[in-house]
């Protein structure tokens, strides 16, 4: 009988991983802190009968790679019949809807003007054209600069290629926009500045840049080349799928199991010791938490290479979002949307009102207007509210994870009055319909989940923790320099978000080895 | 009428060193400078009586060994006297100057910082290492990665060996480097922020960007690259002011040859059946030449000198695409006595170096915000050399010239950039206040001051948004792609019309390379049996 393979985490990389290992014949058991699977994408009840779709709500990022794989339609996954649109708005405009279809999206901008909606047709015709070269980069293990294996050549040459065949001129574009800020890109791109504002937020989300920060183009890049569709039931609908999968190929999970340490002999994992005591033998340990939790809190740092420890002590974790719940009686109504269920919505009317969002984290204050990210995961989901009744789920940008003079109670009840006043510029009334709130600051982040500096990505996305970057070069492919020991959380490529993609590819990086 | 073999467009330091290169090789050639003094934005004047400034650029860092070499600039006159200390002085009345004595410096540093003391000079050989590996970068034209061409395809594959030649732990620091911070970087070595704010200011000279944000570390970078030069100390003052450098070069192009006109200012490009033929100056004057290279940046070059009638809207888009927002200004000051630093009184050698007013990270990250909305920074960086101290030539005795590198005064301030001459003398005032709070008595001792914004530095020396690299130096604008891709390697889209000002590779900064590498590129071709 084969030794027990150990998944360290049960967030969506977890179960990716550990479903893909069970799947190739291991004994896998996962363990989970929680008393709940999911992590960041865990479908939560912050309020009695009303329940939010997890902590990061987007679920359109998927890899559609990941969920053939692991066949998780056939376990319960499927997607929302259509996706809704994101309403970007304005105080005292009309705002901008941005809808999957390109001809909806400029139909809608025609009251802009012709030339927002050609502009805005020419870009999406780039971003098409090259969408499916950087969602390969994105749904794969990433290539190595230095490959020493016939295989790695093999896969950087192919990458190559890939690239050359996208045509001389738009893959100079891509080299050009690569390096990029979002706010140079979406400037020469369009002219109105609302359309400019709305397409940098899904571009910094949970990262420490702004619009004006070199590196910010490549992650729009990325948002958009990996857009898929959204799950029905959100990201929560995402990890029910997983999760029966994962007890289908006979994974075996704990839940409510800290793992306090990882037990290393001779170079190579051995065990895994629990909060609880139990230690568990295994040969093969994968862990999805964050880079420097597992491998500075995990691992003792007499059997850590001194290299690996110089090249992971400055990765970057400084948490900027915060997440706000509401439980409502009633719909919300956006003031210049009367009378229309508005599912997902977002703030930030021009690049520098973002941008002034972001300068306030760099002196560890907290915005004076955030910028929003809203869902209302009730319109399409009812059963997440009492009848009649609706949740709002709002991530925040850009709250610092290390608030000048911490983060006490009052300082929390102001970020949540910050979050309200800037809803009620667009949604008035909004505190009257309000029955419940939860807020979480990067401090209740980090110690809910676990994660260094509440970073929902497990580690900001620039481009130097990117790739094979990420976290560290000699980890950058999942590997270790501890045999056994593997890494497949978001601090691995392609990196955060409700993927499932570093926790599969680092479960076939281990199958390979 | 005669025939040139080439105009050169623009008497600033390129111009004149691809001149002076294509007149080595026997070429007849003629340069035309617009203004009454040659050398663009590397010249010296004498703006008031008996004091010379070094107007724009202050000091010289990376002009090539090998140019210097070539063109034989010392016997021109060319003498760079060496820079000792970089000092800079706190609000709370501390002060810290790093000096070429690594003794001297640890203890300096210590004050601050045990640790970081000991720790500074492993950061000087790591950073030394990498330049040394990305140095030879600057001296060669940019692998074309598009190009199918076996030799080019070669040169990609050379360039990926070297770095596979490289120390695993150089290689994950050197492709880390190329798109972090400067705080980022300076973060995981080093714990005092007396230390870290003057380091940092490295990466954000000439830029629109704030020491916080992810590309500044490589331009961190390349001040380490003028630190190993060797055989030509550095970093340091041309005697008699940067005009020298240009002066130097401009006499090794007559010495072989070339002809060079001031006071002759380009209109527009002739370009006939879709060629470069000649150039007509503002006073109607037609001048015919077999190849036209311009020294000015892409935008004056292809919006104005050549005109869009003459390219493809593709072009025209990349070229109006390519980022030129100028960042910086300057103030030079004549003063009738030394400026006395309350933190560190008297005359000494800290004041033969340059001296960093850049008190602290959220200081210079301040001052970046206030550009960013477009203002001037209230409490900017300044970049201040007093030359007089070690060339007394440029200065009545006793008495000093003082030259102020202001950051950032942003092109595009919210009035519009026309506005500029309004705002002129209050932005002076800001430097001169900012400067006063260290140097106590400094305004009473003011003899004459010149304020450049980067509005005059467009009107007055050409460079398109005051910008001093004549194109930013962000990662998407470097190598290949400067100043478009396809359009990197000194030709333009129009046959027989050349580029070989800062807008090109390698850059900006009084390095020479673009001059050089574009009359080695236009020599190439006519060997190959295609015309200049």
């Amino acid at each position: 009988m084969s030794a027990r393979t150990i998944v360290i985490g049960g967030g969506p990389n977890g179960l990716a991983a550990a479903t893909t290992l069970a799947r190739a014949g291991k004994r896998v058991t996962l363990f989970e802190a929680r008393d709940t699977l999911g992590g960041l994408a865990a479908g939560e009840e912050f309020h009695p009968g009303y329940r939010t779709t997890g902590l990061l709500h987007d679920s359109a990022h998927l890899r559609p790679a990941v969920a053939r794989a692991l066949e998780l339609e056939r376990h319960g996954l499927a997607f929302a019949a259509e996706e809704p649109a994101r309403y970007a708005l304005e105080e005292g405009g009309p705002g901008v809807k941005l809808f999957r279809s390109v001809e909806q999206t400029c139909a809608g901008l025609e009251v802009r003007g012709a030339a927002a909606a050609a502009a805005y047709k020419a870009w999406r015709a780039y971003v098409s054209r090259v969408a499916g070269f950087v969602a390969s980069v994105l749904s794969e293990a990433p290539p190595d600069l230095d490959p020493t294996a016939k295989t790695e050549l093999l896969d950087l040459v192919k990458k190559g290629v890939a690239l050359r065949r996208l045509g001389e001129a738009d893959m100079l574009e891509l080299l050009r926009i690569g390096p990029m800020c979002v706010a140079d890109w979406v400037k020469e791109s369009f002219d109105d500045p609302l359309l400019q504002a709305a397409m940098c937020v899904p571009a910094l989300e949970g990262t420490w840049l702004g619009p004006w920060s070199a590196g910010s183009a490549a992650l729009l890049l990325a948002h958009e080349a990996t857009y898929g569709r959204s799950a029905r039931g959100g990201a929560a609908g995402i990890v029910r799928a997983l999760e029966t999968a994962a007890r289908a190929a006979g994974v075996e999970i704990a839940l409510g199991e800290p793992v306090e340490s990882i037990e290393v002999d001779g170079g190579a994992a051995r065990a895994v010791r629990l909060a609880s005591g139990a230690a568990h033998a295994a040969d093969l340990v994968l862990s999805t938490l964050e880079p420097k939790t597992t491998l500075l809190g995990l691992v003792p740092r007499t059997h850590l290479p001194a290299e690996l420890e110089d090249a992971i002590l400055p990765w970057r974790t400084r948490g900027t979002t915060a997440k706000v719940h509401l439980a409502l009686d009633g719909p919300l109504e956006v003031a210049t949307r009367p009378n229309e269920l508005v599912e997902h919505f977002s703030t930030g009317a021009s690049v520098d009102d973002i941008e002034r969002a972001f300068d306030s984290v760099k002196y560890d204050t907290m915005s004076e207007r955030p910028v929003l990210d809203v869902r209302i995961p009730s319109i399409a989901d009812p059963d997440l509210a009492p009848a009649g009744g609706h949740v709002a789920s709002i991530l925040v940008h850009y709250v610092p994870s290390h608030l000048a003079g911490g983060w006490t109670a009052q300082a929390k009840a102001k970020l949540e009055e910050r979050v309200l006043d800037e809803l009620d510029r667009h949604v008035p009334h909004v505190r009257e319909r309000i029955v419940a709130t939860e807020t979480l600051t990067p401090a209740d982040i980090e110690s809910r989940y676990g994660i260094p500096g509440g970073h929902v990505h497990h580690g900001e996305h620039s481009l130097d923790q990117l790739l094979f970057l990420r976290p560290s070069r000699a980890t950058g492919h999942y590997r270790t320099p501890i045999a056994g020991l593997f890494l497949g959380g978001s601090g691995s490529h392609p990196g955060g978000g409700v993927t499932g993609a570093p926790g599969w590819l680092a479960a076939r990086a281990c199958a390979r080895r | 009428m005669k025939k040139w073999d080439a105009i050169v467009v623009g008497g600033g330091h390129n111009g004149l060193a691809c001149a002076a290169y294509l007149a080595k090789a026997g070429k007849d050639v003629l340069v035309l400078e617009r203004r009454h003094v040659l050398g663009g934005a590397a010249v010296s004047e004498e703006l008031y009586p008996g004091f010379t400034f070094s107007v724009c650029s202050y000091v010289v860092s990376l002009l090539r060994p090998w140019i210097i070499q070539d063109l034989e600039l010392p016997k021109f006159g060319l003498e760079i006297l060496p820079l000792e200390a970089s000092f800079s002085p706190y609000p709370d009345g501390r002060a810290l100057c790093r000096w070429s004595d690594p003794e001297l410096t640890r203890r300096e540093i210590a004050a601050f910082s045990k640790k970081d003391a000991e720790v500074y000079p492993e950061f000087g050989k790591a950073m030394s290492r990498l330049a040394r590996w990305a140095k030879p970068v600057i001296d060669a034209p940019a692998p074309r990665p598009a190009s199918l061409n076996p030799r080019e395809l070669k040169g990609l594959l050379d360039f990926g060996q070297r770095f596979r030649d490289l120390e695993a732990v150089d290689q994950e620091g050197l492709a880390k480097l190329m798109t972090k911070s400067a705080v980022d970087l300076l973060d995981e070595w080093f714990e005092s922020d007396q230390l870290k704010a003057p380091m940092a200011v490295s990466g954000i000279i000439g830029t629109f960007l704030g020491v916080r944000s992810p590309g500044t570390a490589y331009v961190l970078l390349h001040h380490y690259m003028g630190e190993i030069d060797g055989a030509f100390r550095a970093w340091g003052f041309a005697k008699g002011g940067t005009g020298m450098v240009s002066d130097s070069i401009a006499d090794a192009a007559r010495h072989h040859g070339a002809t060079i006109r001031t006071e002759a200012d380009v209109d527009r490009v002739l370009v006939e059946r879709g060629e470069a033929t000649g150039v007509v100056l503002s006073d109607g004057e037609e001048i015919s030449a077999k190849a036209v290279v311009s020294g000015l940046d892409p935008h004056a070059t292809f919006l104005k000198l050549v005109g869009p009638d003459h390219l493809d809207d593709d072009f025209l888009t990349r070229i109006r695409r390519f980022k030129m927002r100028g960042s910086s200004g300057k103030v030079n000051l004549a003063v009738d006595r030394l400026p006395e630093f309350s933190s560190r009184p008297g005359d000494g050698p800290h004041l033969r170096g340059d001296i960093a007013i850049a008190p602290s990270i959220e200081y210079l990250e301040r001052a970046y915000d206030d550009a960013k909305y477009g203002d001037f920074s209230r409490r900017p960086y300044l970049n201040v050399v007093i030359p007089s101290l070690v060339d007394p030539s440029v200065a009545p005795p006793g008495k000093h010239v003082i030259s102020c590198f202001v950051q950032y005064a942003p092109y595009s301030i919210k009035e519009g950039p026309e506005h500029w001459p309004e705002r002129r003398e209050a932005f002076g005032d800001a430097v001169v206040d900012t400067l006063a709070e260290y140097c106590p008595g400094l305004k009473e001792s003011i003899l004459f001051r010149q304020v450049l914004t980067p509005w005059d530095l467009e009107q007055d020396f050409g460079l398109t948004e005051g910008n001093i690299f004549h194109g930013e130096l962000s990662l998407e604008q470097l190598a290949f792609q400067r100043p478009a891709a396809g359009f990197a390697h000194y030709k333009t889209p129009i046959p027989r019309l050349w580029m070989c000002g800062s807008g090109t590779h390698p850059g900006g900064g009084i390095m020479g390379a673009p001059g050089a590498l574009a009359a080695k590129a236009m020599l190439q071709g006519s060997l190959l049996g295609r015309s200049l």
